[in-house]
């Protein structure tokens, strides 16, 4: 999976390209718990546009993202998830917990 | 049938006429010679008349019909012309030499007519004393003709007397001799048109020919032998007076030959009455007995076989006795047959009845499954072999609902025509049952009683019956004191685990349970009756579980049929030749659907390679990509959960098998995936959403995730696996 850092102020858009799935779901992590990564960062924004497939290992990291950012005081928003992810994130739960904006 | 006239027809004409002609030929060269040999005799041709050719051509007659009577005048004449030479006289020597030789032949084919051997054999007293008779005859009407011939010469009446004396003589002496000769060659007589038989020679002689001929003959000899050593010293006195000698000889021979033969023959003939023509009536009686006994039918009533025919005889004494005896001896023997033989048509009747019943029996248990291998890929086989012609297992195996297939497996106390009987009933019963009820266990209960119904015999019956949901492979079943089906799965095959239950038709307050097991794709169970195993060989041994046991575990990736195949055979092998002594029965399945399967190490990193083989099973057009896209997520979801904690230190690493199966009826696809790690129960974690707060509890997203998106989830821990049963449908 590729991620794409995009800095603008104190904006971070993260746009995600493939499967976030067990393996490729600690790269994710690697960003969003790296506190250098997120130093001076208020918005952080998860563009998943390109996301096909989300499973558990990367819900967990999404999560780790809105807490690490609810730690800080700070706004995380998931946007355009697809039809199959938006359904993932309805069955778990995850979309009343996110900010999600399609 | 032919007629014997037709026969003689077919006989060549050529060959008759050619035998005829030289029957004629013969006559009259050998009576030519006789005559001339004894003419050339100084001794023999004077006054006297000693004519050996007399007894010979009424002989050749009587044997060889027309061409012998004109062949001896023939030869008759051919002398004749040789002192002779005024025709008429010739002609007249001639016919009279023909009447002489006729008279025989006519009178004795007359007498004869109506016997069943006309032919000239002197086989009996009869026989000999009418030729005597005719002999008698014969000379006189001779004599007679001759008279008009001799009145110039009024040759003395002892001339006459001695030529009359001399043809009967020779007719008796020369003629009987030459007869039963002639008998005996391989020649055929030739009798008269009124004579429709046709001959047979006897190859031997029987009873009463030998008697007569022995007593003919020893009295002729002894009767030449007195005359010969009375008279031949004087032969060979100086003026012995040759014509004197011959006449004395000639009456001495005809008094002792009348007053020897007519008793002896009459004593012969009373023998023959009495004993010999009894005798030879019994031998024939005796052998045709057996044929007339076979050709019986024994559709047409009793065999009633008659006494034997006396056919003219008069059995006295012990003759009669033994014939009492053998009429009584047939009469109890045609009984005994007769009832042997109602008897054998009775028993085949029987057996032919069984096996009509074995055949309806062999009708009401499936013998073929392509219904349920079309319909629904299930692998079936089934055999029941009963001991006797029919018996008390059965298997049944029949639709029980929309996706769902029913198969029993029983066995009726008892063999034969009684476990037969209650067989066809409890088929019926338990069938109805499982498909009037929803439960195959209240099915049982309800079956059990209306089998103990009326059931005045006391029979009872082993049961075991299970229901097969194609679509999810569960099966539910009921048992009834039956023998635990063998589950068949591969490594993990063995004995169901299953309640005994009691047996059916034996209380009516019985009442049964069911239970389920899941089936995963391949998987079949194997029933079978005792049987199997308690077949014996020569020493008395039981096949056993343990022997059954291993053919089945040899056989475990085999097909239905040749699963049960091999089962029969090695219990054929064990047995060895002994005769079958329990009814044979074995009903197998598997549900078959096609199988893929791989193997992964229980690691993250193969993740890619498990949707790699998952992939190419969705492609297809029934199917999404979102169908495709939710089994990578259950998939991902259970092997992480294996690989994260399937294998704690300590528990040694075996590979994670993951085995797909689409079932295209149903439109599905079976996704069992199985590991060799610690217990675990993948099912019993809570599921769990995401919720405020919650930071530990985020365990049970996996689980939730793979509930919500399977159409339905299985666990099962066997064989120190976990095994997790899943089925996403096609969409």
């Amino acid at each position: 999976m590729e991620i794409t850092e995009q800095r603008e102020g104190a904006t971070l858009v993260l746009t995600l390209d493939g499967r976030l799935d067990t393996l490729t779901s600690p790269s994710l992590e690697s960003i969003v718990a790296n506190a250098d990564t997120l130093a001076g960062v208020e918005t952080l924004v998860l563009n998943i546009a390109a996301v096909e497939y989300v499973s558990s290992a990367g819900l967990r990291v999404v999560l780790q993202a809105h807490k690490a950012m609810e730690a800080r005081k700070g706004v995380f928003v998931v946007r355009h998830p697809n039809e199959y992810v938006a359904e993932v994130f309805q069955v778990t739960g995850f979309a009343d917990v996110l900010t999600i904006e399609a | 049938m032919m007629q014997p006239s037709d026969e003689k027809e077919r006989f060549s004409e050529a060959h008759r006429v050619a035998y005829a002609a030289l029957a004629c030929v013969g006559c009259a060269v050998l009576y030519f010679a006789v005559l001339q040999a004894f003419l050339e005799i100084p001794l023999f041709n004077t006054d006297t008349q000693v004519r050996p050719a007399s007894g010979l051509g009424p002989v050749l007659g009587l044997f060889f019909g027309v061409p012998g009577i004109l062949g001896c005048a023939v030869g008759n004449l051919a002398s004749d012309m040789l002192y002779e030479s005024d025709p008429v006289l010739l002609a007249a020597y001639f016919a009279i030499q023909i009447a002489y030789n006729a008279v025989p032949y006519l009178i004795w084919y007359v007498v004869m007519r109506k016997s069943e051997h006309p032919f000239p054999r002197l086989d009996s007293s009869a026989n000999v004393a009418l030729f005597m008779a005719l002999a008698l005859l014969d000379a006189i009407v001779v004599s007679v003709l001759l008279v008009p011939f001799e009145l110039d010469t009024m040759v003395a009446f002892d001339i006459h007397l001695i030529r009359w004396l001399n043809n009967v003589i020779f007719l008796v002496y020369l003629g009987i001799p030459t007869l039963i000769v002639l008998d005996r060659l391989p020649l055929e007589p030739l009798a008269p048109p009124w004579i429709r038989l046709r001959y047979r020679q006897r190859k031997t002689m029987n009873l009463s020919q030998r008697t007569t001929f022995a007593v003919t003959f020893g009295a002729a000899c002894a009767i030449l032998v007195l005359v010969g050593l009375t008279y031949a010293p004087r032969f060979f006195e100086p003026n012995a007076d040759f014509a004197q000698l011959i006449g004395s000889i000639y009456i001495m021979a005809a008094v002792l030959t009348a007053t020897v033969f007519a008793p002896l023959l009459s004593v012969v003939h009373a023998l023959e009455k009495r004993f010999t023509r009894p005798i030879e009536v019994l031998t024939e009686a005796s052998r045709t007995f057996v044929e007339q006994v076979a050709a019986h039918d024994p559709g047409r009533g009793s065999l009633a076989v008659s006494d034997v025919d006396l056919k003219g005889t008069a059995p006295r004494h012990e003759m009669r006795d033994l014939f009492a005896s053998t009429n009584k001896m047939r009469a109890d023997l045609a009984r005994y047959i007769g009832e042997l033989s109602e008897a054998t048509a009775e028993r085949e009747r029987t057996a032919a009845e069984l096996d009509i019943a074995s055949t309806i029996q062999n009708g009401a248990v499936p013998h073929d499954f392509s219904y349920f291998s079309e319909r629904y890929q299930l692998d079936v086989a089934g055999v029941m072999r009963t001991a006797k012609e029919v018996g008390g297992d059965f298997y049944d195996v029949f639709d029980a609902g929309p996706h769902a297939v029913g198969f029993v497996i029983a066995d009726v106390s008892g063999k034969g025509v009684p476990a037969a009987l209650f067989m066809m009933r409890a088929l019926t019963e338990i069938r109805e049952q499982i498909l009037h009820r929803n439960d195959v266990g209240s099915a049982f209960t309800l079956a059990n009683r209306a089998l103990c119904d009326h059931n005045e015999a006391s029979l009872f019956v082993t049961v075991f019956a299970c229901i097969l949901d194609t679509e999810t492979g569960t099966v539910t079943y009921a048992n009834a004191g039956h023998n635990p089906p063998w589950l068949r799965r591969g490594v993990r095959s063995g004995w169901l685990d299953v309640a005994p239950g009691f047996v059916m038709g034996a209380l009516d307050t019985v009442s049964y349970a069911s239970a389920t097991i899941d089936l995963s794709p391949g998987d079949g169970l194997l029933m079978y009756t005792d049987g199997v195993t308690e077949a014996v060989d020569a020493k008395q041994e039981l096949f056993g579980t343990r022997r059954f046991e291993d053919v089945l575990h040899t056989a475990a990736g085999a097909d239905a049929e040749a699963a049960i195949a091999q089962a029969v055979e090695a219990v054929d092998r064990f047995a060895d030749g002994v005769d079958q002594a329990d009814d044979i029965s074995l009903l197998a399945f598997s549900w078959n659907l096609p199988v893929v399967s791989t193997e992964f190490p229980p690691d993250d990193r193969y993740l890619d390679d498990l949707f790699a083989f998952l992939k190419p099973l969705t492609e297809r057009a029934d199917c999404t990509d979102r169908t495709y896209l939710d089994l990578m997520l259950i998939s991902e979801e259970v092997f992480v959960n294996i690989a994260h904690y399937g294998f704690p230190e300590g528990q040694p690493i075996q590979p994670v098998k993951v085995e797909a199966a689409i079932d295209e009826r149903a439109r599905c696809l079976h996704l069992t995936i199985s590991d060799g790690g610690i217990a675990y129960n993948p099912l019993s974690f809570q599921p769990e959403k995401v919720g405020m707060g919650s930071d530990d509890r985020i365990g049970g997203l996996g689980i939730l995730l793979v509930k919500e998106r399977a159409d339905d989830v299985r666990y099962e821990r066997t064989g120190g696996m976990n095994v997790l049963h899943i089925v996403k449908k096609f969409v």
